[in-house]
């Protein structure tokens, strides 16, 4: 079985603060600066499947391939999943002047072909959501793209006794749904509880993992013109920050216990009667 | 514009139709016709909502394989090819955003999800939905037709009224589509999730509650006060809590009368979880704390012990209440 | 003949009052072991002894007659505020011990403007305390990464350093005068005056004593202007540690005196995300602080330095500002680790030593190479580095950072197999050259092995405050001093 694993770093947003939030003219926001971090839905599909390749049985008929869409800043990313013995580590480079940000048509486009024409893989793992789009729409996307099967809000997938098949757990309103299902398959992972945190290379392996390349490729290498990148459903016209229209009153008090007097007595007695 | 709601009888179709309906407001005078795509299983839904909007029809599509969205595309595929909309509505939930998405692209059309706001601009639609891990909003104009649209989750609101005139359903049959790559399927009920969905006072507590043992704790601070408990990414991953707990642009989007967010840092795609309570207070022991931003009053402490506190005074004027309550009873008598 | 448990249990309530004497075994068992035992404890392995009792404290007179009735019947006992220590020094190795718990005694008492001196009981987390003094205008000066986790008392009983020691000095250069009682029940004041020569500076005996020698009650501390709107922020890349130490030390016998002066080296550097921003690259950080005009004269100076030497490369000042917001350890971080550990069976350790400028890159180079070299389970390794982030007139420090997978091994063996031995090694090699062992953490439980061969002939006067002070070894037996 051959499963890739499509990811994207993101900003680590928690560390911004309100005025690291500006906008330029051109819809821009300079995250240059801020570290970043696996989006941890993806984290958790980066483990999940290398559990699913290598602590089964047929550990060597499986190859893993980690594949992102980003500028060489990746690189880090793909070189440590190099290490924590990802098989193949690809990056698709569409150069400065193509903004993915909105365009998960695009992005669909780029994964789908590499799949089809480079990679081979008959199963694709992908986080639910993150990017700075936020679009939630990659994974359905590529499925649409491949015209494989798609199952959302994925928590779990192990190989079935017979090995022929998967078995899929997901999330659906108020209740879990487990599939048995063939190849090929496109898996949109959400919540993973059992795995999800990427396991810690050693030294060694992390050694060993700087030394490997990263495949860089163009879209030209994926025959993907650039025209065909810039098209879109959609334009972006205009981005930017809401303003909160509540203005917190702190509480003062010696202690807690006046903090939560003066709590219920101004503010909860009356609210909570509803 | 000619336009369509999809939506599935098996979830909650008034609130469905809350949400829906919020987002017409916007493409509202430019619509000649709306009607209603109602996917079902078994049996059709008694209760149809009633909207804002006067109907032209609703159709009433039956799928073999609810839980195959590719059984579910396939009919509005060929439901679409018939009626032609020019504008397809999808609910908030997963399967909403699926179908919006994979319809949109099979019909050559435009899509978006987590839809806050729908506008018309010179005759095209635009949309506004948050980005950037809910720091950011983003005003985007969609180019193609049919606009496939999938609403941004609103919280519980007030549903629609329902009613129960059947009068002019039209029953859709198609043929189904053969799924050979599903060998075999089972759905376990997860209960708890409407609990917290219907929710007038929740408790939304996050990692600075620690340890499994604090969140029992605070499950009893929750039914004093008569709240639900929603959690925090962090603490449903640790498993101190259900998954069907998460509060957050990944979980429940909330509008209770009284909110209380203790131990949670206020991470954007959290707080648009909680945003839209209507009273919010915010614990954290860290007055940097992002969550203050959104919070209408703020406590800068140990959660424990603001809570544990909150809980003894709410319990003895319960007990009060209580009291003279009996006390008028007798007078009473 | 020795109290039994339940002996010991009743008297302690006669003493200090049936709600003050908890026996409940699960807080028993978290008051057994400190961060030394972090990964046992997430698995809910206590191996040591329970304790007897935890013993909440209230006032110096009942901390008084609680150690009096503890060493009238040598009953050990382990003193405790915070709960962060990582040396084992909160361990209940001997059996029926008594913890005493001095965080409720938690009042602010006096903030004293005119002189400069903010006064606490030892129960006072230190945030809590910046926080109100920062509110007013001042700060503390102290700001290790655990102000979040750590109490006043445990801080002075530690001889704990703060992130921005370099221009305000550790704990011992910010307390003025202390309250503490000792064994025998005596309570001691010493009181709050600039300088004297009024014999040695008895303060010493109390600060560090890690609970070995007495109970510490209250404490004052000097307060600083808080003015962080000069704060100025300075990084830069460069390839070598060595080249760091000689601009580290260039800095200081300048006379410059920037409140944060780090070194990182690349493997640490990539555990903040410095990686990201410079790939294999050591890292150089400094804070300046102050009123505005020495803030930026500080700055210059360093800025002057640095440009003469051609490795070093300015790094973007927003990330070490980001950096710098998003340092300290709340108790959600531990949580955070706490879910990691369980989940992915790895964690990290460190240990902080000491040395001159001229063998501090001496020190940093042989251990890392030692433990490479001669660690016989480095192939479990998954981070090997560390920094400086101490400097001194005539020194740094070095902290070092070690992570592992725990592989092939039963919980309960886990440090005899991987901290036990990278701890020793980083502790040999930096006697060998001459360093101090214990930078900051305390000597604890497990560093005691080489408490004689670290003070030498001078060990006589360490022996005999723990003679004098505890005759009948009833304070934290088994921390600092060996055990016979
Ligand atoms: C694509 C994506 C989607 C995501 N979706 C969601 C989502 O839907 N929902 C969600 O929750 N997260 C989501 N996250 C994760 C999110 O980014 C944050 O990591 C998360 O919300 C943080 O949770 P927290 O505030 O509970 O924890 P932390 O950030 O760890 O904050 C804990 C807080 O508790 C305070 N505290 C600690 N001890 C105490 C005490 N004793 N008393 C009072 N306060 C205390 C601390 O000061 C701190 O502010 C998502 C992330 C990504 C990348
Ligand atoms: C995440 C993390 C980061 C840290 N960062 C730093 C750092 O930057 N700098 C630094 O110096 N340290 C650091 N430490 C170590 C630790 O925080 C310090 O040693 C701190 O001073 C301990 O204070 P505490 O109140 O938690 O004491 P505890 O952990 O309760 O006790 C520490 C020691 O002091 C003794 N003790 C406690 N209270 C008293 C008392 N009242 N009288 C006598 N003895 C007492 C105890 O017996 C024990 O030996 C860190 C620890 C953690 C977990």
């Amino acid at each position: 079985m051959k499963i890739v694993v499509c990811f994207k770093t993101l900003a680590d947003y928690p560390m911004l603060t309100e005025r690291d939030w500006r906008v330029d003219e051109q819809h821009q926001v300079d995250l240059a600066w801020v570290r970043q971090v696996y989006n941890c839905y993806d984290e958790s599909a980066l483990e999940l499947a290398l559990q699913l390749a290598h602590d089964g049985p047929d550990a060597a008929a499986c190859e893993t391939t980690a594949l992102s869409i980003d500028d060489s800043r990746a690189d880090l990313f793909l070189r440590h999943l190099y290490a924590v013995q990802y098989d193949r580590a690809v990056r698709i480079d569409c150069g400065e002047e193509v903004d993915l940000r909105f365009n998960p048509l695009a992005v669909s486009l780029l994964l789908a072909s590499y799949i089809r024409e480079i990679g081979g893989q008959q199963l694709v793992l992908i986080g639910s959501e993150g990017g700075m789009g936020d679009n939630r729409q990659t994974g359905f996307l590529v499925a649409e793209r491949l015209g494989w099967p798609c199952i959302r809000e994925v928590i779990d997938v192990v190989p079935e006794e017979s090995r022929e098949c998967l078995c899929v757990t997901s999330r659906r309103e108020g209740a879990v749904l487990t599939q048995t299902v063939g190849l090929p398959l496109v898996l949109v992972i959400g919540n993973v509880l059992r795995s999800p945190y990427l396991r810690v290379p050693t030294l060694k392996e992390k050694l060993a993992g700087k030394k490997k390349q990263v495949l860089v490729l163009s879209p030209t290498d994926l025959a993907i013109a650039p025209d065909n990148l810039s098209g879109n459903d959609r334009t972006l016209v205009g981005l930017f920050r809401q303003r909160q229209d509540r203005q917190c009153v702190m509480l003062a008090g010696e202690n807690a216990r006046e903090k939560a007097k003066t709590l219920y007595h101004q503010y909860l007695a009356e609210r909570l009667k509803g | 514009m000619k336009a369509a709601m999809v939506m599935h009888a098996d979830a909650d179709i008034l609130l469905q139709a809350a949400e829906l309906n919020s987002l017409l407001a916007g493409p509202a005078d430019h619509l000649d016709s709306l009607e209603m795509w109602l996917l079902y299983h078994e049996k059709p839904p008694e209760n149809i909502p009633r909207f804002a909007y006067p109907l032209a029809a609703i159709r009433l599509l039956q799928v073999d394989a609810p839980d195959v969205p590719e059984a579910v595309l396939h009919v509005l595929q060929q439901i679409q090819s018939n009626r032609k909309m020019d504008m397809l509505l999808f609910c908030s939930d997963g399967l909403g955003q699926e179908l919006c998405t994979r319809l949109a692209y099979r019909l050559g059309g435009s899509s978006a999800l987590t839809v806050e706001r729908c506008l018309v601009v010179d005759a095209t639609i635009a949309v506004e939905r948050p980005v950037y891990g809910n720091n950011l909003m983003a005003r985007i104009r969609l180019e193609l037709r049919p606009y496939c649209l999938s609403v941004a989750k609103k919280g519980k609101g007030s549903p629609l009224e329902a009613t129960r005139d059947t009068a002019f359903f039209e029953t859709v049959n198609l043929p189904p589509l053969q799924i050979d790559w599903l060998k075999a399927w089972a759905i376990e009920v997860d209960e708890g999730e409407s609990a917290l969905a219907a929710a007038e006072i929740v408790l939304a507590v996050g990692n600075g509650v620690q340890s499994r043992e604090n969140m029992q704790k605070m499950q009893v601070v929750a039914d004093t006060l008569g709240a639900e408990i929603g959690a925090s990414r962090p603490v449903v991953m640790s498993a101190w809590s259900d998954m069907n707990r998460l509060i957050g642009m990944s979980g429940h989007i909330l509008s209770p009368r009284i909110c209380i967010a203790a131990g949670v840092s206020g991470a954007g795609v959290f707080r648009g979880g909680i945003r839209n309570s209507r009273f919010l207070v915010a614990i954290n022991t860290d007055k940097q704390a992002a969550i203050f931003e959104i919070a209408d009053v703020g406590i800068v402490d140990d959660l424990f012990a603001v809570l544990f506190e909150l809980e003894s005074i709410v319990r003895k004027a319960t007990a009060q209440n209580d009291a003279v309550a009996a006390q008028e009873r007798q007078n009473g008598d | 003949m020795a109290l039994s448990r339940e002996a010991i249990v009743e008297q302690l309530q006669k003493i200090a009052g049936p709600e003050q004497v908890i026996t409940d075994e699960q807080v028993l068992k978290e008051n057994s072991h400190d961060r030394y035992r972090k990964l046992q404890s997430v698995f809910g392995i206590y191996a040591l002894p329970l304790p007897a009792a935890v013993v909440k404290l209230t006032d110096v007179e009942q901390v008084s007659a609680v150690l009096k009735f503890l060493n009238e019947n040598k009953i050990n006992c382990v003193p405790r505020t915070g709960g962060s220590a990582t040396e084992g020094g909160l361990e209940t190795i001997v059996e029926n011990s008594v913890v005493l718990d001095g965080s409720g005694m938690n009042r602010i008492i006096k903030i004293d403007a005119d002189n400069m001196l903010a006064t606490a009981q030892c129960g006072v987390n230190l945030e809590v305390l910046e926080n109100q003094l920062r509110a007013q205008g001042f700060t503390t000066g102290h700001s290790p990464q655990s102000k979040p986790l750590a109490q006043m008392g445990g801080l002075v009983a530690t001889r704990s350093i703060g992130q921005f020691s370099t221009l305000y000095g550790a704990i011992e250069d910010m307390v003025v005068g202390l309250e503490a009682v000792f064994p025998n029940g005596q309570i001691t004041r010493i009181k709050n005056v600039p300088r004297r020569a009024c014999g040695p500076d008895i303060r010493h005996v109390i600060i560090g004593n890690e609970g070995a020698l007495c109970y510490i009650t209250e404490v004052t501390v000097k307060m600083f202007t808080y003015q962080p709107e000069n704060n100025l922020f300075f990084g830069y890349a460069l390839d070598n540690m060595k080249t760091g130490f000689a601009i580290l030390r260039e800095i200081m016998v300048t006379g410059f005196r920037p409140s944060i002066a780090r070194l990182y080296d690349a493997e640490d550097g990539a555990q903040h995300g410095f990686d990201q921003f410079a790939e294999g690259k050591c890292l150089l950080i400094f804070m300046t602080e102050g009123p505005k005009g020495i803030s930026r004269a500080t700055g210059e100076g360093i800025e002057e330095i640095v440009a003469r030497y051609d490795e070093c490369r300015k790094v973007n000042t927003q990330i070490i500002e980001n950096w710098f917001n998003h340092l300290n350890w709340d108790p959600s971080k531990v949580q955070a680790e706490r879910d990691f550990m369980r989940k992915n069976l790895n964690l990290g350790f460190t240990t902080e030593v000491s040395g001159n400028w001229s063998c501090i890159n001496t020190i940093y180079e042989n251990t890392i190479k030692r433990i490479r070299e001669e660690f016989p389970h480095a192939e479990d390794l998954t981070m090997l580095g560390g920094h400086s982030s101490h400097s001194y007139q005539t020194g740094t420090n070095m902290y070092f950072v070690y992570d592992y997978n725990v592989v092939n091994c039963a919980m309960e063996e886990e440090l005899e197999k991987y901290h036990v031995p990278l701890n020793a090694m980083i502790v040999e090699e930096t006697l060998k050259a001459g360093g101090s062992m214990v930078h900051h953490h305390g000597i604890g439980k497990y560093r005691t092995p080489w408490t004689k061969e670290e003070h030498g002939s001078a060990y006589y006067i360490l022996k005999a405050l723990k003679d004098v002070f505890d005759p009948n070894g009833i304070m934290n037996t088994g921390t600092i001093y060996p055990l016979k």
